[in-house]
């Protein structure tokens, strides 16, 4: 009683006091994991039971992640269930958790809505065994064992040029279109853009990089600007999801269908109409499905393969990966991750495979 | 006195047409593109929405309030219908616009209530439910957003039809609104009243107008062209999330003060919020087709709007003294 008063009392003292304990349990739980997968013959597998806890359900991105995550079961024979949150929130995602840990599942899949907040019940659900990867967004490192992060800045770039390439038809003026001349993601992206284009596509001249903020308005107004001030103009790079979508939609209602072709970052739901109405769009982005499918098998290979995932290791992604069949781990923002791979681009003849 | 009001008002719009032309024809001359039949359908096209809103809005300005819930309206009716659409492919685009106007008089009703009934200051009130509806598009929409695959080709192919090559549908509504709106402020009772009550509220209240009734309706009638101004936003846009038309409403202030609607009430017309809401675009597009950078952007943007403002107001008061010197001279 009187040491439960002085936690109360005490309570941060208490609270470091709880976290070094636990701290101290997981290592002695990682350890005696790690010595005794060494021994222990591979071919005890654990029957995974996933979890696949998405920001939100009803989102056809997630949605789309979902049908990898089931591909991987399926190959592992696993149990799997997607609980999608109704609301975008991290104490949604919190009840997910803390369900998922009480139904015996030992597998978490998350693209989690807050980078701290769901730490707690992340750390809780690791102590009772349950190993946690997180993709899309991630969580501080303590929560998860690895993040699966989308596609390399690189290979955004490298789709966009080889996109514009092939709309631009080996040759002509492009132009980019982007949200604000200070957004890190974009400027990256065009970067690596601009870089392969130098390198291998030396006929493509980018003329002008006009900037659209994150709304439709914008964007359709500086889309109608490049137009009317580059009248050779045959290719619109947005790297913006919005952006995209703008640019494509003014294009497939003016006269400059068909000579101007929009391409850039965008899922392929949104840009489906003006792929296929005869403005020829394309789009580019990282495979969605296959992130659920790496998830579950990088999951399996901690679990049933005992494999580390530390910064540097070589983790197994399964035989249906979709990029390689191993995943190397690097360093990431947080902390150990590991990349998608390359961006996939949407064109008229692979759109209709894609739902997200 | 009749005909000097009119010369006034004439002089004003006169002025103003003068700079879009002056606005345009510049512009044009440094990139030819943007005078072309594309050019002038874009800049159109480009007006109709912010055009629209401020004719809604005219008379509500001309009473002295103002209603700056209008953006936030456009985005929820915007999202709603989209929302309705997503879950009734058979929807088509009156529906659309049911829906819309049917959202936008809700909140015209709300915003009614509290301004002309309770008597608030229309400021606060406004400011008000531009945050709590903005807020509703959040909680309702819950980060789900729509794309054109969603939405209704009907919908979609209105808002691409041009009349004579030239005229959006769009623009043609904001044609026809503004002859309806201009023609009522003007020529009827209710819409003199409405000059009346805002050039003097207490004095409107005591010679017995129903200062209440035409507030009232002057909210409902700008929600529901906020409401239908949503689903023009869709048929331009083609793609709506919760955000959609986020912090618009000044553009729309902005362009009904150009206009000539003064913000102290009892002037303007909806002929003036037109050419007003046109040069604010005007200005907006050329910027785009000069390639203006984007850093210079806002700053110009405001500066013109300033210069603009300016240039009105002299040739305003030149009007004025013109028919001043007249009038001594009529009477000598």
């Amino acid at each position: 009683m009187k040491l439960k008063n002085n936690f109360t009392m005490f309570s941060t003292k208490g609270n470091t006091l709880k976290k070094l304990l636990a701290a101290i349990a997981t290592a002695a739980l990682v350890t005696t994991t790690l010595v005794t997968g060494s021994v222990a013959p591979a071919s005890a597998a654990t029957k995974l039971k996933v979890a696949h806890i998405p920001k939100l359900g009803t989102i056809g991105y997630f949605q789309a992640a979902d049908k990898g995550v089931q591909r991987a079961c399926k190959e592992l024979k696993a149990e799997c269930a997607y609980k999608g949150p109704t609301e975008i929130t991290a104490a949604a995602q919190v009840k997910e958790i803390n369900a998922a840990v009480q139904s015996g599942y030992n597998v978490i899949i998350l693209a989690a809505n807050d980078k701290d907040a769901l730490v707690p019940a992340l750390r809780a659900a690791q102590k009772k065994g349950v190993t946690v990867v997180t993709y899309d967004s991630d969580v501080a490192q303590p929560g998860r064992s690895v993040f699966i992060n989308q596609a390399s800045s690189q290979g955004i770039g490298q789709a966009l040029a080889a996109s514009a390439n092939d709309l631009a038809k080996g040759e002509g003026e492009i132009a980019i279109l982007s949200t604000t001349p200070d957004a890190t993601n974009q400027n990256v992206w065009i970067d690596f853009m601009n870089k392969e284009i130098a390198a291998k596509y030396p006929k493509l001249k980018v003329v002008a990089t006009a900037y659209g903020l994150d709304k439709p308005e914008e964007p359709t107004t500086e889309t109608q600007g490049l137009i009317q001030k580059y009248p050779n103009l045959k290719v619109i790079v947005a790297p913006t999801s919005v952006g995209i979508v703008a640019a494509a939609k003014y294009v497939s209602g003016s006269a400059s269908k068909g000579k101007v072709f929009v391409t850039g970052l965008g899922l392929p739901n949104d840009m489906k109409t003006y792929i296929k109405d005869g403005s020829d769009a394309q789009a580019s982005l990282w495979d969605v499905e296959n992130f659920g499918y790496v998830a579950v098998q990088v999951a399996n290979s901690i679990i049933n393969n005992k494999q580390k995932v530390n910064v540097g290791a070589t983790v197994k992604s399964g035989k249906g990966d979709k990029g390689l069949k191993s995943r190397k781990v690097t360093k990431g923002a947080v902390g150990n991750e590991i990349i998608l791979g390359p961006a996939t681009v949407f064109t008229k003849s692979n759109v209709d495979q894609y739902n997200f | 006195m009749a005909s000097i009001l009119k010369k006034r008002t004439f002089g004003r719009e006169a002025s103003l047409g003068i700079i879009l032309i002056f606005c345009i024809a510049s512009t044009g001359f440094i990139n030819p593109r943007f005078v072309t039949g594309d050019g002038t359908r874009d800049l159109l096209s480009a007006t109709a929405i912010v055009a629209l809103l401020a004719i809604g809005m005219a008379p509500v300005m001309i009473m002295r309030h103002i209603d700056l819930s209008i953006a936030s309206t456009v985005g929820f009716s915007a999202w709603l219908v989209a929302d309705f659409c997503a879950k009734n492919p058979s929807f088509t685009w009156w529906q659309c616009f049911v829906i819309g106007g049917a959202v936008g008089i809700a909140v015209g009703v709300i915003n009614g209530l509290l301004v002309a009934g309770l008597r608030l200051p229309s400021l606060v009130v406004t400011l008000g439910t531009l945050y709590i509806v903005r807020g509703g598009v959040y909680v309702v929409s819950n980060s789900v957003d729509y794309n054109a695959q969603e939405m209704p080709p009907s919908l979609l192919s209105l808002g691409q039809k041009t009349f004579a090559g030239l005229l959006p549908f769009p623009f043609l509504m904001v044609i026809i609104l503004m002859v309806i709106v201009g023609w009522y402020m003007k020529y009827t009772k209710p819409g003199r009243d409405c000059y009346a009550i805002g050039s003097n509220p207490p004095a409107a209240d005591l010679v017995g107008l129903k200062v209440f009734r035409r507030t009232f309706l002057a909210y409902i009638f700008c929600g529901f062209i906020a409401g239908v101004a949503g689903v023009f936003y869709l048929m331009r846009f083609a793609q709506v999330d919760s955000t959609a038309f986020y912090g618009q409403e000044l553009a729309v202030v902005a362009a009904a003060v150009i206009g000539g609607i003064g913000l102290l009430g009892g002037a303007g017309t909806a002929v003036g919020v037109v050419i007003g809401a046109l040069l604010v675009q005007t200005i907006q597009g050329a910027l785009a087709a000069l390639g203006v950078d984007a850093f210079w952007k806002a700053a110009i943007n405001g500066f013109l709007l300033i210069v603009a403002i300016y240039a009105d107001r002299v040739l305003a008061r030149r009007t004025e003294k013109a028919l001043l010197a007249q009038r001594i001279k009529e009477r000598v």
